[in-house]
């Protein structure tokens, strides 16, 4: 330790002889709190890498997302730090045709940043552009793209002009959660203009009507947006929004402790303990829309036998593995729907930790003594589970054993994991989760669950035909109270089959600086109402 | 972090037997005090890792979340991890994983480089320009470049990260050893072996072998060192070592997380890897003075 | 001498198509989907196979190299699986950051590391000597992230003397000229954008010349330690020449040699190092590129990263076999 330091004595000294002949370092600020919103200044916030596009038709990735929001509305929008779904460019709907249909009546006086009005018209392009393969501007043109539209428009056959302000969006089937959807910033409504000049290229020159316009973005380095002084929804507080590009967790967390970013994006529940103890950070924590548990493959032995499936579910120690890995920021599964989807219900037991009936329920199933079996484990963190696939598989790996599992870890990389546990041969245990896109509960949970989804998220291949029964009748209806009576059943059945261990929803965590104010986290994991957010100076 | 290419001027006009040459190379050696301690450092790092269950009071696995990060005390002389595991017991365990790590790779590398470079020394013509050009292919690849591709083709572990640094010192092997080979094979009591006649596998076991020891056994002892370093950076960038497996450079970067409240968490690998690497490297450079005949009267 | 330059640069041909062979069999036996990776979590299957067929992935392995192939002779990189960049773009963009780390890292080393390798021979056996052998020794056996973690700790955090992400404060604009952005702010007259650039290079560049800088020291102690003991030099002295004039002037031209060696060897370590001094400092070069070129498995990004680096790895052992024989009139090649 000795050498160590004087070797940084040592290294000091020549980095402030030539830090002097640069002439200057950095500066950080702290700055006295003042009372009322103030006007300027410039938020930094972390992103972990270069965002793929900022077309949202185009782009899929979070680090997209985070600055589309800033940059785009969509015809509805959720309310601040929710996933209610409120009006957005769109002041009012109605729902006819049996649910087929979908009349706006969009907002006036509004225009995107490149100064093209928005109207019908130019919600009618959007559409087209997005269902219409024989539009020049048809976002599939832009090859190797990942894209939500064929999950939001996929039903979707056409639009009407009513008016210059009014629009009839037509679909082939009833779909339930579109009004959600359209609220997601994937579906940011994009100018005409941006389309029509742009082409494939469009992706690199975004034009919205957000409470922010685009300024630039330099590759690895930082995207730059401005604020849109005529927003509709009022003008941000902010001059500016710098997104930077940090990709290493530990130069993440000392360049919020430095002022050099504002909002960290991403906090693991290991970062928590160094947030909290610096007077300058401010933890914001809050439920997300987040399943973090193991799918058992529901058709193959020992857990073909549903009594094995909830033993493992009792001899969890989940509030134990709450408390201490995610630090208290995590909640223990009740329901296949996490706390803050439509539909959620919270009068369904959770499988509490219980030893002895988990040892009970082993006898009772022949497997008194034990068994074998092989767990697959994603080695990164994911927005489900902050704290990393094998951190979580020791802790569940070490409570198995208690009622004789030997559990062998099969870390992978996760493209490797996903390739794999997509399969209609998996039948390996499996770490798993989910982050819902829209806060509807089709979204959130008929991929995990339902008997078609064996390719898509339901590793356990689990297929109850009640269940995948609700799942249909639930999405072809609009009527909410009839869609919430479904759900509500399906959780229960599900929660009572155990195709998972139900381990917990991590909360969404992110950490700001003392001199933000106003900046309320939304579920969906986006930077989304950024206009109400003010820096004090 | 390159590959130290131990010195080999000089090598071919060595020509004695290995015997009488190790014992003088021991005296010689002896007389290096770092190079003796650090001997020392190694061995008693050895005999922590071999006795690292009798000394550990706690399993470096057991996970007791109640006494997460915990600072060093009594019951946990170097603090606790996240886990609340007992960070001592995972320092002694991790010198298995790192001496492990530095043996198997060397083990590979010069087994695999040592055929290879002696095959395109010994039969020469167009063996030899395939076997190099092939070795210049791997050595065209940046050495992390081509050791992530692999790890990401075997999948991330503590072994695949061992064979992927272990292919990316092959060639350094094969080169080294081709060169010495080259000088021995020109000289004229090989020439004269080969002239009565005598079968390859014993020219090459009875003179080529012996001769080339010191040369390997200088990079193989360096090699142990680098290799820790690599597959430490290979378990930063998470395509290393994987939980829960007790290795140092693993807790190196899972530590930085807790850096300004939990310090002891990275120190304490942190000097681990230190003291084993330092030691590789002054056993290393002790072996080349006393192995090289012309560094012998410089003393 | 001129035929010698281009025989040595035709022996590169075999060597960068098995490096092009090598990357591609490797990259496309290595599991993971790519239309998987850009599909995302959330992907249909249909999705999936739709993007699959679009990257011309469901074709047999030996027309996807083929058209490959016949891309890169006419000098088309493809573009990237995972952004919507020309390779060449992207790469363009990146290198020059690297090289800039790069050219820094080396100068600290290359400088630092004779000198001190120089003193040390010099003063063999006394204080000084021991005291830069312990430095060189630590750094050596640090592993490069935890240095680079430590200085960001001590100088950017405890003591905030320097920046310790990204190449440039954000919102600075610098015309494209060299890529380098320290040049480019030099060259456009923008002095205070270049001091910037030179605040945040510090870091990263002493993080990234540690190793070699050990390295170098330790080589060049050895030489001249062997070449100060010659029978030259002792007549030299003998004959009253300064000690001063000896050790600078006549040992170190004849201990360049071995260094020189030293020097091209680790120019390609340094490449190595960028990927993990990259990572730490946020800085948008090859290496980090790389590594995430890999984690997407994006294909095309990978291999054009590994075609310039090993062009790179063949002009620097070229160029060292030059310098080679300027500095020893022994070599000459033809």
């Amino acid at each position: 330790m000795k050498t160590t330091w004087q070797r940084f004595v040592t290294l000091a000294a020549a980095v402030v002889i030539l830090g002097a002949a640069a002439g200057c370092g950095t500066q950080t600020s702290s700055a006295p709190q003042s009372k009322g919103p103030v006007q300027g200044g410039t938020l930094s916030i972390e992103v972990s890498a270069d965002p793929v596009g900022l077309d949202p038709a185009t782009t899929l990735d979070n680090d997209s997302g985070y600055v589309l929001g800033t940059l785009y509305d969509g015809l509805t929008a959720y309310a601040p730090g929710s996933t209610k779904v409120v009006p957005g460019l769109a002041k009012s709907w109605q729902i006819t045709n049996g649910g087929k249909t979908y009349i706006f009546t969009l907002r006036q006086g509004v225009k995107f940043s490149d100064g093209t009005a928005f109207n019908a018209q130019a919600v009618a392009f959007w559409v087209d552009h997005l269902i219409n393969p024989k539009n020049p501007d048809y976002y599939g043109n832009l090859k190797g793209a990942e894209t939500f539209v064929p999950f939001t428009f996929g039903n979707v056959t056409g639009t009407q002009v009513l008016g210059p302000y009014k629009i009839a969006i037509n679909m082939s089937q009833p779909n339930g959660e579109f009004l959600a959807d359209l609220a997601m910033v994937w579906n940011g409504v994009t100018s005409p203009k941006m389309l029509k000049t742009y082409g494939t290229d469009a992706w690199q020159h975004p034009s919205g009507t957000g409470p922010f316009e685009f300024v630039r973005w330099v590759k690895g380095q930082y995207v730059e947006v401005k604020a849109n002084p005529n927003y509709w929804g009022g003008k941000p507080h902010l001059s500016e929004i710098l997104f930077k590009i940090i990709p290493d967790q530990s130069t993440q967390l000392l360049s919020l402790k430095t002022g050099a970013i504002n909002i960290l994006t991403d906090v693991a529940p290991s970062e928590i303990p160094t947030i909290k103890a610096a007077k300058n950070l401010t933890l914001l924590a809050e439920p997300g829309l987040d399943d973090n548990y193991v799918s058992l493959p529901v058709q193959t032995p020992p857990f073909n036998n549903p009594l094995v499936r909830q033993a493992v579910n009792y001899a969890v120690n989940k509030q134990a593995i709450d408390q201490h890995l995610y630090g208290g920021y995590a909640q223990v599964m009740n329901s296949p729907l996490p706390t803050v989807a439509f539909s959620y219900d919270k009068s369904i037991p959770a499988y509490p930790y219980n030893l002895q009936k988990a040892k009970q329920l082993m006898q009772q199933a022949g497997y008194g003594k034990g068994f074998n079996f092989t767990m697959d484990v994603y080695n990164n963190a994911r927005g489900y589970n902050p704290i990393g696939g094998p951190e979580l598989a020791v802790a569940i790996q070490s409570d198995l054993k208690a009622i004789g599992i030997n559990l062998t870890l099969n870390t992978l990389d996760p493209a490797t994991w996903l390739a794999q546990a997509r399969s209609n041969s998996f039948n390996k245990m499996s770490l798993a989760g989910w982050t819902g896109d829209n806060g509807d509960p089709d979204d959130m949970i008929s991929p995990l669950f339902n008997g078609n989804a064996f390719l898509t998220g339901n590793f356990s291949h689990y297929s109850n035909p009640t269940v995948n029964q609700d799942f249909a009748k639930a999405l072809l209806t609009s009527n909410s109270a009839q869609r919430a009576a479904y759900y509500v059943q399906i959780q229960k059945q599900i929660m009572k089959d155990a195709p998972a261990i139900f381990l917990n929803y991590t909360n969404l965590m992110r950490a700001e600086t003392s001199n933000v104010h106003g900046f309320v986290p939304n579920p969906t994991f986006f930077y989304v109402n950024m206009n109400q957010v003010w820096l004090s100076k | 972090m390159a590959l130290p290419i131990a010195e080999l001027q000089g090598e071919e006009s060595k020509v004695t037997s290995p015997t009488s040459e190790g014992q003088r190379a021991w005296r010689h050696f002896r007389r290096n005090g770092g190079a003796v301690i650090a001997l020392v450092a190694l061995g008693i790092v050895v005999l922590a890792a071999i006795f690292a269950p009798w000394l550990a009071h706690q399993s470096p696995y057991a996970q007791n979340l109640s006494q997460a990060l915990q600072a060093p005390s009594g019951a946990h002389l170097l603090g606790t991890d996240e886990y609340g595991r007992d960070e001592l017991a995972r320092v002694l365990f991790g010198a298995r994983t790192a001496l492990g790590t530095g043996l198997i790779v060397v083990a590979i590398s010069l087994t695999i480089g040592t055929l290879w470079g002696m095959l395109s020394a010994f039969y020469g013509g167009i063996w030899d320009m395939v076997l190099m050009r092939v070795a210049d292919v791997f050595m065209a690849f940046p050495f992390l470049l081509l050791a992530l591709m692999i790890v990401a083709a075997l999948g991330p572990g503590l072994v695949q990260a061992e064979i992927a640094i272990a292919i990316t010192y092959m060639p350094v092997y094969a080169r080294l050893v081709r060169s010495v080979g080259l000088g021995l094979k020109s000289l004229e009591f090989v020439q004269a072996a080969k002239s009565v006649g005598a079968r390859d596998a014993t020219i090459i076991r009875r003179h080529f072998l012996p001769n080339l020891l010191p040369t390997l056994l200088v990079q193989a002892t360096l090699n142990i060192g680098t290799a820790i370093i690599d597959v430490a950076g290979l378990s930063f960038l998470g395509m290393g070592v994987q939980p829960p497996t007790a290795d140092w450079g693993a807790m190196l970067s899972d530590g930085q997380n807790f850096i300004l409240t939990s310090p002891w968490l990275v120190l304490a690998p942190g000097i681990a890897i230190l003291i084993v690497v330092l030691a590789a490297n002054l056993v290393g450079d002790g072996l080349r003075d006393a192995l090289d005949p012309r560094q012998r009267h410089q003393a | 001498m001129l035929a010698y330059v281009v025989r040595r640069l035709l022996w590169a041909i075999p060597v960068l198509l098995g490096v092009l062979i090598a990357v591609f069999i490797g990259l496309h036996v290595v599991p993971g989907n790519v239309a998987q990776s850009i599909a995302g979590a959330h992907a249909t299957p249909a999705q999936i196979r739709l993007l699959t067929h679009q990257l011309g992935l469901d074709k047999p392995l030996w027309d996807q190299f083929w058209v490959y192939f016949v891309q890169i002779v006419q000098g088309h990189f493809g573009t990237s699986l995972q952004y919507h960049n020309a390779v060449a773009e992207d790469i363009g963009q990146a290198f020059p950051i690297t090289l800039q780390l790069t050219i820094a890292a080396f100068i600290i080393a290359g400088v630092v590391g004779v000198l001190a390798g120089v003193l040390a021979a010099a003063f063999r056996n006394t204080w000084l000597d021991s005291l830069i052998m312990v430095f060189v020794l630590v750094g050596i056996s640090m592993p490069i992230f935890w240095t680079g973690v430590m200085l960001i700790l001590a100088l950017g955090v405890d003591f905030p003397m320097f920046p310790f992400s990204s190449v440039i404060t954000a919102g600075t604009v610098l015309p494209h000229i060299t890529g380098l952005p320290l040049v480019d702010a030099l060259l456009s007259g923008n002095l205070a954008a270049a001091g910037d650039a030179f605040n945040h290079l510090v870091l990263p560049a002493i993080t990234l010349a540690t190793y070699p800088l050990a390295f170098i020291t330790r080589m060049t102690r050895g030489a001249m330690i062997e070449v100060l003991s010659q029978d030259y030099l002792r007549t030299a002295r003998a004959k009253g020449l300064r000690e001063r004039s000896v050790v600078w002037k006549h040992a170190l031209r004849n201990a360049s040699l071995p260094i020189v060696t030293v020097l091209g060897v680790q120019v390609g370590a340094l490449l190595s190092g960028a990927v993990l001094t990259e990572t730490i400092f946020a800085i948008p070069g090859i290496g980090r590129l790389m590594i995430q070129a890999i984690l997407f498995r994006d294909y095309p990004l990978v291999q054009g990263i590994v075609i310039l680096a090993a062009c790179i790895f063949v002009l620097i052992n070229l160029l060292v076999d030059l310098i080679y024989a300027r500095l020893d009139p022994r070599i000459r090649y033809s």
